[in-house]
């Protein structure tokens, strides 16, 4: 393995070395000195002034009157940069003196104030709706396969959960401020204006990810708005400077937070005592307790810690990116290939034919290029790919593996028998160690191929300022699954004769298949108007699109629409904009198909007007936003506006006959809602950006006020109709705000930078459908959105007498004592009744989703070394233990050792044991709902910059060394050892939590 | 410059062109490609309108998996105990019953496929199948089905509200049920439409058809709808009349001697398809199903991680009598020997129950303490030191990496029943004729036992009847029914089941007696309570008494 990792790398050094020699070759030109000056625009000489020829490392500095001279071949292009002033470039084309104009930068419109909007640019100064651009070079190299992960913190009003650990299923769930519907609320991701995922990109390939939060910023996209947008924008070749950037990064991965399990003694005697609780005898005599604790039989006695035996410590993570990127005046590229890989921790995996360690391989590569054609047509090609192999040991099975080593008991059977064969018996034919030893390995391998074409034609000669665009995506997948089976036999030797389980087979290869051939088009064509009249500018931007997902083996999905945009500055001071579309989808009926989904935003820099020169307060702008998007999210129910029936010529229906094949069939699949249409939510957002202590502290705050009308949902028909239909019914409304800072500062040689984003919601259910029958306090009704319907618990019965003086509880069979004790709540005739059931239930304004979450973090240089790190935060977040706590086998692991027994009634922790007809203690209750709440250092790195004389020889320009963290430390109230943000990892057939540690070396030629 | 012309004019054209194409059209594809299709053309189909009663089929309940893990409602029962102490069928015996937890109350189900029967009565007339003599005969079988589903629920709750007709979205639903009686009615109706058209029974149906609704399938719902409704619990002040109809029906039947008894030997093959499917004594059975499910979660425990769920209880195995003479084990002069009990016992024990020292599949099953199917570190454990044999196969392999699967119906109307709802039926009317014994007499010997003694009293009769259906009938969702019907739930299901312990010294087994399971049972579990959450929905809907 190692070998063929080293050949990997050498290659892609070789492919590297090889980009250098054509960038070094290419800089041999005549050249003579040029010389000139930089003024502003009052004619001022501009000292300090940056002037650097276009693709050649060396630059030059104006003096005190703004002059300079630099050594330069004619047609070779100047690149003049200037703190506060907006970068020029101008091409040399005579021998005389150069005169350079650079214009002052507005506040929030320099060069690095950059904000995507869809199919534009603004300078944040110019944006007036709540809209967050954050440049992928604040992001750091973290070698994850999941890049969604690192923005965990960063963008203010951006959720991101880490859902999953596996590698290669890292994922996250990612959600805009607080959360509007019942139903689903996936936003919608759009990668250089077209929609697909970007969470298996290499993190180098992104420019940028922006979210568009308010309903100004999201009316463009219309009926795909209204759970929130992300754009995402990949890298395009920088045409002032060529580079070559090489990633080398290594590290591990180390499970925390695994179940604990019990060891055989303790397991069995829980297990008696369960049994004694559910009514039966004890099933481990003395003697048996006695050999388990005393290990003096392992074979007939096993004691089996499967988690210290089957999973390694740490597993090794590695990634390679090399990346190019430059241009001329002509053309500019990006281009990008890199490689990842994420073992798993399982132990055993290797035999002498195959590794069925879970294993997570990804090959990205990219290539962004762009031609300019004449000087009024520019053509954009971007073409990004990859392929992930995902392998899996046995038949997919790394889940019923992890279930194996958390849920097995310890005693269930020696792993091996005393002749090395299998252990297992007629209850137990499942061993973890034939599993992944002798059962194949599955490899599952996606690829993709993205591509869009965009072309740009400036209409200069109609009108200035005029262009027209065409963008156009053609996007595949498929999946190709392939692997080795094999299975194993397990034998009981603890009988009278050995008994055998399973069937032994050979290895041989699987069956290979190939699905998932989706394709996915998108077209987006119009006009674009940008003109400036003295002090009055203008943008404009009118476009038509239309998307189709199609796959063979269903309908496709579709939409196209229309959308407009205008705004208008005054003097860079006032703002006014409209946006609108007018989309549709085909999940509604002609007539209700297309919706105009229109906002209007304002603005004014108040500072230019009023607080001029202000010592403190340097920078203000108000602005404000009002409009409404629409959601076609429905979930599987396609068509609802038709009555369907969907037909299968060749099965599908009941078996007849004595030939046992089933007959055709023809089934009626909804029964038609012609009303049913979008959801529609109306957002207001007004905000305040501003600036203080001559910038360096800058701010932004939004307060929104949101409406969501019309929420696609299931009816609330009785049985009698006998179908279900899809309604609009149920409305939320979304307060609150999001906020967040920045602070830029060099104190002697510390360049210090912080940053800092919270962002709240109080989420109300105005309407939901089903509600009529419920007692008032289960109504979700006036209440939270997502609050948890609970039993209300009033701590465990400590005897009989307990038992028999309070209410009836039937939600399992047996109540003895030791169990949750219930308040009564309510009845039928809501009051309470005497009887503990579903009425005794109540809505609390408790959910999964937090109420406010943040992050911060700060990046401290100085002079070669660097630290930064990033913390991520939720507070108002509840969780339901029960299940983590009630773990492993028979629900027994560690924690159960805190249950109540007669002997510790006082001090017992958890209700008693079972082995079954355990509802009472199981079902939703507060006695298990605990605080969700965290604060997480999510990122931490240490860096260090080698000195640039070192590698100068070798045309290194910069060469980097880091160590980093992911993941590193949580503190949160839980009374568990578990990870609050993924709270069932490492139980269940889950994969544990990961803390990444790594080291890396960036190299930049 | 040429180039820069025609540039920006393809360019600007291109767009245009782009633009203008975007019609209406483009979200109003043709929904109809591929496997979906708008009304009209399933029913101006020929196979795509016969397509759909293929569909309205498969609301026919199976029966040997209530909750997902291997129940069967024997369990809430006296006759078997579920292994499984968490299971959802033990609500029925736990007192924690209720509108807010219910179990198998098939209520959406059901409707479900009401609608499917109504949309197919609806339109078939005016359908394209061909030829159209085919029309009268599909719709009679969905009118079966109709009165089937009907019947599941009445069985259930008593008066139901009867759907006969395909709401739409904006119908009024909110109505208020009808009466047991007038679903009894509705019931009787479609059965005797649906009797007036279909072939006669399974043997008058091509091979391709065999498994749908036949006229003796309706004949024999018809006839278990009349003996429901003049038991004690439908007609409590009794009703001669009703009896009267029930016998009727049950003879009318047997008059048609269209259906048989299997010979002792071959009763197993009633739910083994693979050697005598479609057989005479079957009037009605589901689809075949090709699965070792059910000897998966039933077989004893030694056998390949089998589940063990269903265990029968010793009440049950008491009831079978001894086979010389027939007298129950009660008797002292029955010959039954404690020490021996299962010696001489009606053959029928050994066909529906595996019992200590029984073969199973080619091995001995022990249930003795500590043999191989009664270790009790193991959950799925008997519970009664008994396991379940009914309906089983031999042949098929459950084992990872071996299995084999059977084809086995869940039989809902056979012949044995009918000749046992005739007898009683008869015998309420006019007590123990010969009739009645011819009847009863014909289940018995099939099954090598000897025939009832003469002259017993019409209530001696009826006890014997009873038994008669715990024993041929049992795990057949019979006795849930029955008892409840009979009136006779307090004193049958309000006490505990019992399990027999064997322990074994050396070769000598010893039998001891114990509480298996307690059980709870009163007036309000006669019926089952409509679920709260329809209730919240129909405000017309009124709640069984006591729930």
């Amino acid at each position: 393995m190692r070998y063929t990792y080293l050949t990997r790398l050498s290659i892609i050094v070789l492919f590297a070395a090889g980009i250098c020699n054509q960038a070094i070759a290419q800089s041999t030109k005549d050249s003579r000195t040029f010389k000139g000056t930089v003024k502003d625009r009052n004619n001022q000489p501009i000292a300090g002034a940056t002037i650097a020829i276009q693709e050649v490392t060396t630059s030059v500095i104006t003096d005190a009157d703004g002059r300079f001279s630099i050594d330069a071949a004619l047609k070779d292009v100047l690149v003049i940069k200037k703190d506060g002033y907006l970068s020029q470039r101008k091409v040399i084309n005579d021998t005389a003196e150069i005169a350079i104009d650079l214009i002052k930068a507005l506040t929030d419109a320099g060069d690095d104030d950059d904000v995507n909007i869809p199919f534009g640019i603004r300078k944040k100064r110019q944006e007036n709706s709540a809209v967050y651009t954050l440049n992928t070079k604040n992001l750091p190299q973290i070698p994850l396969s999941n890049v969604t992960n690192i923005l965990a913190g960063r963008i203010p009003g951006l959720y991101v959960q880490q859902t999953g650990s596996a590698p290669g299923a890292d994922n996250a769930s990612l959600q805009i401020r607080g959360r509007s519907t019942f139903g689903p609320s996936g936003l919608k991701i759009l990668v250089d204006g077209v929609q697909r995922d970007f969470a298996d990109f290499d993190v180098n390939e992104i420019e940028s990810v922006t979210v568009l939060k308010d309903a100004a910023s999201q009316a463009w996209y219309g009926l795909r708005g209204g759970n929130g947008i992300i754009l995402v924008t990949t890298k395009k070749g920088n045409p002032l400077k060529s580079s070559i950037n090489f990633d080398v990064q290594g590290g591990i991965q180390m499970p925390e937070n695994l179940i604990k399990p019990l060891n055989s003694y303790e397991f069995a005697s829980l297990y008696n005592e369960a049994s004694v609780n559910d009514g039966v005898s004890k099933v481990y005599d003395d003697a048996a307790l006695a050999a388990y604790q005393n290990g003096s039989d392992p074979f007939k006695y096993p004691n089996n810690n499967y988690t210290d035996k089957f999973l390694n410590t740490a597993s090794p993570i590695q990634r390679y990116v090399l990346s190019a990127d430059g241009g001329s005046n002509v053309a500019r590229y990006f281009i990008l290939m890199s490689y990842m890989n994420q073992a798993g921790l399982y132990k055993y995996s290797k035999n002498d034919e195959y590794n069925s360690n879970i294993n997570f391989g990804r090959f990205n590569f990219r290539g962004n290029v762009d031609f300019d054609i004449t000087d009024n047509f520019t053509v954009g090609l971007n073409v990004g790919g990859r392929s992930e192999n995902r392998r899996q040991p046995g038949n997919n099975e790394s889940g019923a593996f992890l279930d194996y080593i958390y849920n097995l008991p310890p005693n269930a059977f020696p792993v091996l028998n005393a002749d090395e064969s299998y252990g297992g018996n007629s209850q137990f034919q499942n061993n973890p160690m034939g599993l992944i030893r002798e059962k194949g390995y599955q490899s599952t391998i996606d690829r993709v191929m993205m591509a869009t074409l965009d072309a740009r034609h400036k209409l200069n000669f109609i009108t200035r300022g005029l262009s027209a665009n065409i963008n156009f995506s053609y996007d595949a997948q498929g999946t190709y699954v392939s692997g080795l089976t094999q299975d194993y036999e397990v034998k009981d030797m603890t009988g009278a004769g050995p008994a055998f389980f399973r069937n032994k087979t050979p290895l041989g290869y699987r069956n290979s298949t190939f699905s998932a051939s989706n394709r996915k088009n998108e077209l987006w064509a119009g006009l674009d108007y940008n003109r400036d009249f003295g002090n009055h500018s203008v943008t404009a931007a009118l476009r038509g699109h239309r998307f189709v997902n199609a796959a063979p083996e269903r309908l496709d999905f579709r939409g196209q629409g229309v959308s407009a945009r205008a705004d208008y500055s005054f003097a860079q001071k006032y703002y006014l904009g409209f946006v609108g579309s007018y989309s549709g989808s085909e999940n509604f009926p002609p007539g209700k198909r297309y919706g105009f989904f229109p906002a209007v935003t304002a603005g004014w820099v108040v500072s230019d007007d009023f607080i001029k020169n202000n010592k403190i307060l340097s920078y203000v702008k108000l602005r404000g936003s009002f409009g409404q998007v629409g959601s076609s999210d429905i979930g599987g129910n396609r068509f609802p506006f038709e009555r369907f029936f969907s037909r299968n010529n060749t099965g599908g229906g009941y078996v007849f006959g004595t030939g046992f094949s089933a007959s055709n069939s023809s089934t009626e699949v909804s029964i038609a809602n012609p009303e049913i249409t979008w959801e529609t939510v109306t957002t207001l957002n007004a905000g305040i950006d501003f600036k203080l202590f001559n910038n360096s502290l800058s701010a932004s705050v939004d307060y929104f006020d949101l409406r969501r009308e019309g929420i696609l949902t299931p009816a609330a028909t009785s049985s009698i109709l006998g179908a279900s239909l899809i309604v609009n019914a149920g409305e939320v409304t979304s307060k609150g705000m999001d906020l967040s800072l920045n602070y830029d500062k060099k104190v002697g040689q510390f360049d210090i930078s912080v940053n800092g984003n919270f962002a709240m919601s109080r989420d109300i259910v105005i309407s939901e459908n089903g509600q009529d029958g419920l007692p008032e306090y289960q109504r979700t009704t006036d209440r939270l959105l997502g609050g948890r319907l609970v039993f209300v618990s009033n701590g465990l019965f400590q005897n009989q007498a307990d038992i028999q003086n309070a209410a009836r509880q039937v939600l399992s069979g047996r109540v003895i004592p030791g169990d949750i004790r219930y308040v009564d709540v309510g009845g039928t005739k809501g009051i309470p009744d005497g009887i503990i059931d579903n009425l005794d239930r109540i809505r609390i304004d408790e959910r999964d989703f937090p109420k406010l979450y943040y992050g911060f973090g700060f990046v401290i240089k100085y002079k070669l070394f660097d630290l930064s790190t990033q913390f991520q935060g939720v507070y108002g977040r509840t969780m339901d233990i029960q299940g983590i706590v009630n773990s492993g086998p028979f629900t027994f692991n560690k924690e159960s050792l805190k249950r109540w027994t007669p002997e510790n009634a006082a001090t017992a922790e958890y209700p008693r044991l079972g082995l079954t007809d355990r509802a009472n203690n199981t079902t939703g209750s507060d006695f298990w709902v605990v605080s969700g709440d965290y604060l997480k250092v999510k990122h931490v790195e240490v860096g260090f910059t080698f000195p640039p004389s070192i590698f100068k020889r070798y045309r290194v320009r910069n060469a980097r060394f880091y160590i980093g963290a992911f993941n590193l430390f949580s503190f949160d109230k839980v009374p568990l050892d578990i990870d609050p943000e993924i709270p069932s990892a490492g139980r269940g057939t889950n994969y544990p939590y990961l803390k990444t540690m790594y080291a890396g070396l960036r190299t930049t030629f | 410059m040429f180039m820069k012309k025609i540039n920006w004019r393809i360019f600007l054209l291109s767009i245009l062109i782009v633009i203008s194409s975007c019609k209406k059209d483009y979200l109003s594809f043709d929904y109809t490609d591929g496997n979906i299709r708008d009304e009209n053309e399933i029913w101006q189909t020929d196979r795509q309108a016969r397509g759909f009663l293929n569909t309205v089929y498969p609301g026919i309940l199976m029966r040997y998996n209530l909750d997902g893990n291997g129940s069967m409602l024997a369990s809430a029962t006296d006759e078997s105990v579920n292994s499984n102490l968490g299971s959802s069928v033990n609500i029925f015996n736990n007192d924690t019953w209720g509108s807010l937890r219910t179990v198998d109350d098939q209520y959406t189900n059901m409707y479900n496929y009401i609608r499917r029967a109504n949309l197919f009565i609806e339109n078939v007339g005016g359908s394209k199948i061909t030829p159209a003599t085919d029309i009268p005969v599909l719709k009679g079988e969905a009118l079966f089905l109709r009165a089937l589903y009907h019947f599941e629920l009445m069985k259930r709750y008593g008066g139901i509200i009867i759907v006969k007709e395909s709401f739409e979205a904006t119908d009024d639903i909110d109505v208020s049920k009808n009466s047991f009686d007038e679903a009894v009615n509705q019931i009787v109706a479609d059965c005797d439409s649906a009797a007036a058209v279909l072939p006669v029974s399974l043997s008058d149906l091509p091979s391709e058809n065999k498994g749908r609704a036949t006229r003796t399938s309706a004949m024999a719902l018809k006839a278990r709808t009349l003996l429901y409704a003049a038991s004690p619990l439908n007609s409590p002040g009794g009703d001669a009349a009703k009896w009267e109809r029930a016998a009727d029906a049950a003879k009318a039947i047997i008059t048609l001697n269209k259906h048989s008894l299997l010979s002792s030997a071959q009763l197993p093959n009633l739910w083994n398809y693979g050697s005598q499917p479609y057989n005479a004594e079957v009037i009605f059975a589901s689809q075949a199903d090709n699965n070792n499910t059910l000897e998966l979660y039933n077989s004893p425990i030694s056998y390949d991680a089998a589940r063990g769920r269903t265990n029968p209880t010793q009440e049950l195995v008491d009831a079978f009598d001894m086979k010389t003479n027939g007298k129950p084990i009660t008797d002292p002069t029955s010959g039954y020997v404690a020490s021996n009990p299962y010696a001489n016992r009606d053959p029928r024990l050994a066909q529906f129950i595996l019992i200590n020292g029984a073969t199973w599949k080619g091995k001995t099953v022990e249930t003795f303490i500590g043999g191989k199917d009664n270790v009790t570190t193991n959950t799925n454990n008997t519970r009664t030191g008994y396991y379940l044999r009914k309906f089983m196969s031999e042949s098929a392999f459950f084992g990872v990496g071996t299995a084999v699967n059977v084809r086995r119906p869940w039989v809902l109307f056979r012949y044995a029943e009918v000749l046992l709802n005739h007898a009683e039926a008869l015998n309420e009317t006019q007590g123990p004729v010969a009739d009645v014994y011819t009847s009863v007499n014909a289940v018995r010997i099939r099954s090598t036992m000897p025939a009832l003694p003469a002259g017993l009293s019409k209530d001696q009769m009826r006890e014997r009847i009873q038994k008669e259906r715990q024993v041929e009938l049992c795990f057949e969702d019979h006795r849930f029914f029955d008892v409840r019907r009979w009136k006779k739930g307090e004193q049958l299901f309000n006490k505990p089941v019992t399990g027999m312990r064997i322990t074994k010294a050396g070769s000598t087994l010893t039998f001891e007696r114990f509480t298996a399971e307690n059980r709870i049972f009163n007036e309000k579990m006669y019926r089952f309570p409509f679920p709260q959450t329809e209730l919240n929905k129909l405000t017309k809907l009124e709640q069984n008494p006591g729930w």
